[in-house]
């Protein structure tokens, strides 16, 4: 039994650093707030969940910036995908703990304000932003409770089509 | 591991919205899930199939259907408290 036999966790991870290296994504100010030389960053995490699931017939949607979709590979169960998972986060270990930093914080800022910009011009009312100094310390409690510029937009949306227009148009991208 | 849990429940024809510890009343049949996560997702319907998602960063995501029940979500990050669940009714 070879080493990747008995550790692929350890394959895993090495991958998911490899692929984020190739293609320069690494960046301190999206990791998280240890700075444990070899803590994974939330994107290398995820790449190693990706990589993980991929190779054991798990059906992966690439969504761009960091994110995906998974469902059941053809003739797998639910359950057995979950108990993939499963296996798949014992390998990678703990997830980083949420980013709770001023740099971090500021570009979500940047672009929700943009988002907002937006949606005001589409029609839509939105709530105004607090200041950046307010958005950071809200940012900073890492429990996802900020600010979000589509807070009481989605019930003005008068159909479906014109709530994925908005989406599609407003929607910025936070650089990592 | 944090995970928390919200629930979409639509009961009967009131029709007031409320929100309260996570759980949020829709007066109407047609309504939606959207809320904020970080890492990974899973939302399921009432009566529906489970989709799983993962983002390595704040996001939120948005489930339309026409549903009548309670809508279940689970993150290991998730916000329901700010930006929180909304209900919709497109007649």
């Amino acid at each position: 039994m070879t080493t990747a036999d008995r550790h692929p966790g350890l394959l895993l991870v090495a991958a998911a650093v490899l692929v984020v290296a190739a293609g320069g994504c690494r960046d301190d100010a999206v990791s998280t707030s240890s700075t444990a030389e070899d803590q994974l960053t939330a994107r290398e995490w995820g790449e190693g969940l990706k990589l993980c699931l991929e190779r054991a017939g798990v059906t992966v949607i690439e969504e761009g910036a960091g994110s995906f979709s998974y469902d059941p590979g053809p003739g797998m169960s639910r359950q057995a995908m979950g108990e993939i998972e499963a296996e798949c986060r014992q390998d990678l270990g703990p997830l980083p703990a949420p980013p709770t930093d001023a740099a971090t914080a500021r570009k979500y800022y940047v672009a929700y304000v943009e988002t907002a910009e937006c949606l005001e011009k589409l029609g839509y009312a939105v709530t105004q932003p607090p200041s950046v100094e307010v958005f950071t310390d809200q940012f900073a409690e890492g429990t996802g409770g900020f600010w979000d510029p589509f807070e009481g937009v989605y019930e003005q949306f008068p159909s479906v089509e014109a709530q994925t227009e908005a989406e599609q148009q407003c929607m910025v991208e936070i650089e990592q | 591991m944090l995970t928390a849990i919200l629930a979409l429940s639509i009961p009967g024809t009131a029709s007031a919205i409320q929100s309260e510890n996570g759980y949020r009343d829709c007066g109407y049949q047609i309504a939606a899930l959207k809320t904020r996560y970080l890492y990974g997702l899973a939302m399921t319907p009432p009566g529906g199939t489970t989709t799983n998602h993962f983002s390595s960063q704040w996001a939120t995501k948005t489930r339309n259907g026409s549903y009548r029940g309670n809508w279940v979500a689970s993150a290991d990050y998730l916000d329901f408290g700010y930006t929180g669940s909304f209900c919709r009714d497109y007649g």
